[in-house]
């Protein structure tokens, strides 16, 4: 028998840890680790923060779908990883530390036969001053909690502004290393819409601040997209966007700190600012979760493991090189760390091997773009492509042999920018490849056959649609793996 | 860098001196659609057909992404 452990339970994590359950004969063992007892489709965590969904609408809990689909769960934290045991037991393991249940508080050394490290991110509101919901000054949309209360604020804003006062809102990035535009900009876009639901609209100074060089880059470089007789970069939509509804824009930014009430940011030219906010939601950077890890002595080989900045290394190419080099190539593959072949990181706990926009620091070193991101439907396709390569290997396979590399594979997205059924609209998206091929497409780095993207009622729809079905396939309801990654 | 979104001319309710003052707002610089384009984002049988357009394509997409 083999046990499968697979640390998350995200959108990677739960992923995988699915398809492995479905493809392992009940001879195999597929254990989810995970320090949240809920599921959280973080997506329409938009939806929620301008109060347009109740919290319950976005969350279930994982132990009873867990235990109707033959996978035990634990509801804690990985604190250590043994890929080499002991030197008594020379079995893996990893040490995890209880969250809830009877068991809280209480370690537990977890063996395994094959790990896959889902754990996603730490939210780092630590690295700016004053950032976050709990000891800082912004919100967040980042969790289901930071949504909500989010919501809360903004309903209050909209209270002041029925009598009469103007508010201004920030909205973006709160350090210059953030990833996940592309949330950001759908809050600021429902928080617009929402304002003119509620014939505030007059009375609200909506602002973005982002780390991107040009609007419309959402840490992949931006995309050319084939419209109206032109091939058009994403600035130029996305500028339009927030020309027409009527949304000013700050990019190029380091926010380096926040107040109550004031946003202070430095550019790249080096200069320091400042912005004044009623309401700001700045979302943080990312980091690794802290996992470290021993070798059978129980010495410390975590900077063996894994990368700086606490995401796990894999098969990518980590050699230090200018921009001008990077390749498509250097993206990982397969996702198994270089070193123990039992080991796999998928969807935000892997350690790209560069960002995808080009990186820019200001005059002091500090870096001001965005890192790349792993989310969504690339982060679901990995841990699927890895559920079958453990599956595989299980099975007596040499090694990992399906790939989803992000520089071979496309991405599917839909951006909320108003949610009503007949005058919403969202941004529908699709980018091939996610990581630009420069020497495949040398022109564009991408296949612009298969790279497109629109506005309309239609990709509200679709959006609705994906948060019914994915909320459907994560609960693994009847013929849940009929419904695409 | 300072944020100007006073000079907002599109936004209801701005006072009409301001409107003088669109040059000044990066928006002027910004391409805006026309009449025509944002009826058709909301237009309903424009919307259907686009639905299932928009559809296929991400499901070419996903089939192409599958290894």
């Amino acid at each position: 028998m083999s046990r499968v452990v697979v640390l998350g339970a995200g959108v990677s994590g739960h992923t995988a840890a699915s398809f492995a359950r479905k493809w392992l004969g009940r001879d195999h063992e597929v254990v989810v680790v995970s320090p949240k007892p809920t599921y959280n489709w973080i997506p329409s965590n938009i939806w929620v923060g301008v109060g347009l969904l109740p919290k319950r609408k976005v969350v279930f809990e994982l132990a009873p779908t867990y235990r109707r689909a033959g996978i035990t769960f634990h509801q804690a934290k990985a604190k250590t990883l043994r890929p080499d045991g002991t030197n008594g037991d020379p079995r893996p393991f990893v040490t995890i530390e209880h969250t809830g249940g009877a068991k809280a508080g209480q370690s537990e050394d977890l063996h395994y036969d094959y790990l896959i490290n889902a754990t996603g991110p730490r939210l780092n509101f630590d690295a700016t001053d004053g950032l976050g919901p709990t000891k800082g000054n912004s919100l967040s949309v980042c969790t289901e909690d930071h949504a909500e209360e989010a919501a809360k604020h903004f309903q209050e804003k909209i209270e002041r502004m029925k009598r009469g006062e103007r508010q201004r809102f920030v909205v973006g990035t709160g350090h210059g290393t953030c990833t996940c535009q592309g949330a950001a900009f759908e809050y600021i876009v429902n928080l617009e819409f929402e304002l003119r639901h509620h014939k505030v609209r007059d009375l609200a100074d909506i602002v973005w601040i982002s780390n991107e060089y040009e609007l419309g880059d959402f840490g992949m470089g931006g995309m050319h997209i084939r419209r109206g007789g032109y091939i058009t970069p994403s600035k130029i939509f996305t500028e339009s966007l927030f020309a027409e509804r009527g949304l000013d824009w700050i990019t190029r930014a380091h926010v380096a700190k926040v107040e109550k009430g004031r946003v202070h940011y430095r550019n790249l030219e080096g200069e320091e600012h400042e912005t004044p906010f009623d309401f700001a939601m700045l979302l943080p950077p990312f980091s690794g979760v802290g996992l470290a890890a021993q070798d059978a002595n129980g010495d410390d080989i975590t900077s063996k493991v894994f990368a700086p900045n606490g995401f796990m290394k894999v098969d990518a190419n980590y050699e230090a090189k200018p921009y001008e080099e990077w390749l498509a190539a250097d993206w990982p593959r397969t996702y198994q760390n270089p070193d123990y072949r039992n080991l796999f990181a998928v969807g935000i706990a892997f350690a790209p091997p560069h960002p995808i926009s080009r990186p820019r620091k200001a005059p002091d070193g500090t870096p001001i773009f965005p890192t790349p991101p792993r989310t969504g439907m690339p982060s679901a396709m990995i841990g699927k492509a890895v559920a079958r390569n453990v599956v595989g290997m299980i099975r007596g396979a040499d090694g990992p042999h399906h790939t989803a590399s992000m520089a071979e594979m496309g991405a599917a997205c839909v951006a909320s920018a108003g949610a009503n059924p007949f005058a919403g609209t969202a941004a529908s998206m699709t980018v091939f490849p996610i990581v630009p091929d420069f020497e495949t497409y040398p022109e564009y780095g991408r296949d612009i056959d298969n790279t497109f993207g629109e506005i309309g009622l239609a990709g509200h729809w679709i959006k609705i649609l994906l948060h019914h079905l994915f909320l459907y396939k994560a609960r693994m309801n009847p013929l849940w793996h009929l419904i695409p990654e | 860098m300072e944020s100007r979104s006073e000079y907002r001319p599109e936004t209801q309710g701005v006072p009409s001196t301001a409107q003088t003052r669109a040059h000044l707002s990066k928006s002027f610089y910004a391409t805006k659609p026309t009449g025509g384009t944002t009826f058709f984002r909301t237009f309903l049988p424009y919307q259907i057909w686009r639905f299932i357009w928009i559809n296929l394509k991400m499901i070419r997409i996903i089939g192409k992404s599958h290894r």
